[in-house]
C-alpha cells in the first residue's frame, strides 16, 4: 500500500494512441500502455513522434535523448520499452523484470504465431480496419509446421469474423467459405456462416452448406439467436438508450449527439 | 534605491514604516479622512487636520473596520473598510516613496498585534490594489517580527532569553522569545502574554494612574521575569517613549540585566525581514515558532523512486498562511490518505487518516489524486481531494473530499 508522487508534467500536445482510441496525458499513462499492451508497442512505438512527446511534453529530456540514439543506431526496440518503464518508475523493478520476460516469451514465438496474436489483439480492440491486412499477410507467408492448414483456417475464419463485424457479409462469406476448405471438419465455421446467412437472409451461400446445415445442430443454433436477440434488448447499451428518448427535448439531443459521437468514434476505429 | 524594502506596523491606533536599511521611520495614526464634497483623500495627522476644519468625515480603526466587513456613507459614496483600507495604505507608502524618490514596492511585510485569516484576506486584496504581486507582500505578526529585531541585533542581546513589554494604544502586552539550539537546527520560540488589554495611554497623564500603572508593570515583572535567564529585556510603545513614570518597573528590570528601549521596534522587525526577502540565502537560517507560524509539521510517506519517503506537506516554523501547496499522487493498493502530524514541543506523532470515500473503484495504480493543502489559521489545516482518474484511459470522476484536519 503506498502513494506513488507524480512529477508535474505540464502536457500541452498529449499523445495518441489510435489503436486504442486514447490519448496519454502522463508519463504514467505511457508505462500503462506499454506494459498492459506489449503486442500493440513490440514493434515501431517507439518513433520521432513519441520521442517528441517525451521530450518536450513530459519534460524528459535525458530519456528522449537516450531513446533517439538507440534508435539511430538501431537499438533492439524492446530495450527502449523497457527504457522508459525503467525510467518513469510508475512500475517496480521486479514488474519491469517481469514485463521483459514476457517480451522475450513472444519474441520467441514462431512468426506466424506471433503475428496472428498481433492481428487479434487489434481484432479484440475491435479494430478491424487494421487487423484485416495482418490476417491476409499471415496467409502469404510459407507453409510449414505451423502455419498449416489448420492455422490458415484459423486466419480466414478471423478474417470473416473482422469483415462480418465491418457488415461486408458477402466478403465475410467468402471468408468462412475458405476456412472450411482447409478444415472442413470444424463445425464451428458453418454455425458463423448460417448466423451470417440469418443476420443477412439475401445472402447468396451455396447449395452444399444449406445441405449440411440440415443435418447438424440447426435447432441449437436458432436458439442461440433468439438469446442473442433477448440479451441485446435487454442489455445496458438499450436501455440507455431509451432512457435517453424518455428526456426532455434538449438533453435527448444532447445525449444523443454524445451517443453519436462516440458511435462515430469507434466505427472509425473500427475500419 | 532599487525599489522601496518596506516594513509596516499596522494597528487599530497607530501606522510605523520603516524601510530597510534606513533609520526614518514614519508614525501615523490609523486613520483616513475624505473631504465632504470632494474625493480628495487624507492620512494620518493630515486626516485630523482636515476633520477640525470641519470639511472632511473621517473614519479610525481602520484595520478593525475592514476585517468586521464595515462601511460608512461620505458624500453620495458608500465605502466599504477594504476600500478605506487600501487608500490608507495608498497613502502610506507614498511617504517612503516620495523620501526614496520610487513608488515601485520591491518587498513589503506588514506586521499586526494578531494575525487571522479575514485581515489576511483583507491585505491581500490590498496588495491587489496596490498593484504589489503576492510574492513580494507579507504578513506577519508582532511575535514574528520581535524575532526579526532580535535576531538583526548583536548576537549577546539574544544570548540567553530576551523579554519585551510592549504598552501602545493596543493596551500592554508581553513578549518573550527563547532559542532551543540543536544538533541540526536551531529552534526561536516567541510567544505572548496580553498583560492589560485595556490599559491606556492617557492614565499615565496623571500621578496616580502612572503609579497604578507602575504597580501593574512591577507586578506583572516579577512573575514573568523569576527563576528566568534573561540576557537583555526590550520596552516598546509609546507608553516607554518617556519611561521615567515607572520608576520602579525600571529599577526591577535593569537589575542584573541589560534593558534597551525601541519606540519602532515591530516596524523594523518587519524591515529586517521584507530585506530578508532580497538575499539569496536567508540571514536567518532558524525554525521560528511564533504567532502566524506552524506549530507542527505534517508530512504523509509516499513513494519516490522506489522508496519510502516522508513528504513534508508543510514544516513547523512555516507561515500557515503561505503554506500551500498542490501535489498529485496515483494510488497503489491505497484507499486512504494518512497524515502525520508532528508537533513541534512533542515527540508523539498523530496520525489522521481520510479515506477515500466515493472515489470510483478502477484497476491498481489508475487512480491519479490532486490533493490541495492550506491552512484556515495556524491549527487548522484544509484539505482538497480531488479525483483525476487516469486520463482517457479511465476518465475522472466528480469525486471531491474536503476536509479539515485539527493540527
Amino acid at each position: 500500500m503506498s502513494l506513488i508522487l507524480c512529477r508535474m508534467e505540464p502536457v500541452r500536445h498529449p499523445f495518441e494512441v489510435p489503436e486504442l482510441g486514447v490519448h496519454l496525458y502522463s508519463s504514467q499513462e505511457l508505462c500503462y500502455v506499454i506494459y498492459e499492451n506489449p503486442l500493440l508497442v513490440m514493434d515501431d512505438f517507439v518513433d520521432d513522434r513519441l520521442i517528441q512527446f517525451i521530450r518536450e511534453d513530459l519534460n524528459m529530456e535525458f530519456l528522449a535523448g537516450k531513446l533517439d540514439n538507440w534508435r539511430k543506431s538501431g537499438e533492439n526496440s524492446d530495450n527502449m520499452l523497457l527504457l522508459i518503464l525503467s525510467e518513469c518508475t510508475y512500475y517496480t523493478a521486479a514488474e519491469v523484470s517481469k514485463y521483459r520476460q514476457t517480451l522475450i516469451q513472444m519474441r520467441k514465438k514462431h512468426p506466424a504465431e506471433y503475428g496472428k496474436m498481433k492481428a487479434d489483439y487489434l481484432f479484440e480492440r475491435k479494430q478491424y480496419g487494421r487487423a484485416i491486412p495482418m490476417y491476409e499477410k499471415l496467409l502469404d507467408m510459407s507453409r510449414d509446421h505451423v502455419a498449416d492448414n489448420r492455422f490458415l483456417s484459423k486466419v480466414w475464419c478471423c478474417l470473416g469474423a473482422c469483415q462480418a463485424r465491418m457488415f461486408q457479409f458477402e466478403k465475410a462469406y467468402q471468408a468462412y467459405d475458405k476456412a472450411f476448405f482447409y478444415d472442413g471438419r470444424n463445425e464451428e465455421i458453418l454455425e458463423r456462416m448460417y448466423y451470417l446467412k440469418s443476420f443477412c437472409p439475401g445472402l447468396d451461400v451455396a447449395q452444399r452448406y444449406q445441405v449440411i446445415w440440415n443435418g447438424v445442430k440447426q435447432d441449437q443454433w436458432d436458439q442461440r439467436i433468439e438469446d442473442a436477440k433477448k440479451n441485446g434488448r435487454e442489455s445496458e447499451a438499450v436501455k440507455e438508450l431509451d432512457e435517453l428518448f424518455l428526456k426532455d427535448p434538449v438533453k435527448r439531443l444532447e445525449g444523443a449527439a454524445a451517443l453519436v459521437r462516440e458511435w462515430k468514434q469507434e466505427y472509425r476505429g473500427m475500419v | 534605491m532599487d525599489g522601496l524594502v518596506i516594513g509596516l506596523d499596522l494597528c487599530d491606533a497607530y501606522a510605523q514604516i520603516n524601510c530597510g536599511g534606513k533609520d526614518k521611520v514614519w508614525n501615523l495614526p490609523t486613520v483616513i479622512c475624505r473631504k465632504k464634497n470632494e474625493d480628495q483623500w487624507f492620512a494620518g495627522e493630515d486626516a485630523y487636520g482636515a476633520n477640525l476644519a470641519g470639511d472632511g468625515v473621517i473614519v479610525d480603526k481602520l484595520v478593525s473596520f475592514a476585517r468586521k466587513n464595515g462601511t460608512v456613507a461620505i458624500g453620495n459614496t458608500e465605502y466599504s473598510g477594504q476600500e478605506l483600507l487600501q487608500r490608507f495604505l495608498k497613502q502610506v507608502i507614498a511617504l517612503p516613496g516620495k523620501e526614496y524618490r520610487t513608488e515601485r514596492v520591491n518587498q513589503m511585510v506588514i506586521t499586526l498585534p494578531s494575525v487571522d485569516s479575514r485581515t489576511m484576506d483583507c491585505l491581500l486584496y490590498c496588495a491587489d490594489y496596490l498593484e504589489i504581486p503576492r510574492n513580494r507582500f507579507h504578513v506577519i505578526s508582532h511575535s514574528e517580527s520581535f524575532l526579526y529585531y532580535v535576531l538583526s541585533q548583536k548576537k549577546e542581546v539574544w544570548s540567553s532569553q530576551v523579554g519585551l513589554f510592549d504598552l501602545s494604544q493596543n493596551g500592554l502586552r508581553y513578549y518573550e522569545m527563547k532559542v532551543q539550539r540543536g544538533l541540526r537546527q536551531t529552534t526561536i520560540v516567541s510567544d505572548y502574554e496580553v498583560l492589560d488589554e485595556g490599559m491606556k495611554l492617557d492614565r499615565l497623564d496623571s500621578a496616580s494612574g502612572a503609579k497604578q500603572a507602575d504597580k501593574l508593570l512591577c507586578a506583572s515583572g516579577e512573575r514573568l521575569l523569576a527563576k528566568k535567564m534573561f540576557s537583555s529585556i526590550l520596552l516598546t510603545g509609546r507608553g516607554f517613549d518617556k519611561p521615567e513614570w515607572a520608576s520602579d518597573f525600571m529599577k526591577l528590570i535593569c537589575r542584573r540585566r541589560k534593558v534597551y528601549g525601541e519606540s519602532n521596534l515591530f516596524a523594523k522587525g518587519a524591515a529586517y525581514k521584507a530585506q530578508d526577502y532580497l538575499t539569496e540565502e536567508t540571514s536567518f537560517p532558524y525554525v521560528m515558532i511564533c504567532e502566524g507560524r506552524l506549530k507542527a509539521t505534517v508530512s504523509m510517506e509516499v513513494l519516490h523512486d522506489e522508496k519510502p519517503t516522508q513528504l513534508v506537506i508543510a514544516a513547523s516554523g512555516d507561515s500557515w498562511y503561505e503554506a500551500k501547496s498542490t501535489m498529485e499522487f496515483i494510488l497503489d493498493r491505497q484507499n486512504e490518505l494518512v497524515f502525520q502530524i508532528q508537533p513541534v514541543d512533542s515527540r508523539k506523532k498523530a496520525e489522521v487518516r481520510i479515506p477515500l470515500e466515493g472515489f470510483p473503484s478502477r484497476p491498481n495504480r489508475t487512480t491519479r489524486i490532486q490533493m490541495k493543502a492550506g491552512f484556515v489559521d495556524e491549527r487548522t489545516m484544509a484539505i482538497i481531494i480531488q479525483d483525476k482518474g487516469f486520463g482517457e484511459l479511465y476518465p475522472a470522476s466528480d469525486a471531491v473530499i474536503r476536509r479539515e484536519i485539527a493540527l
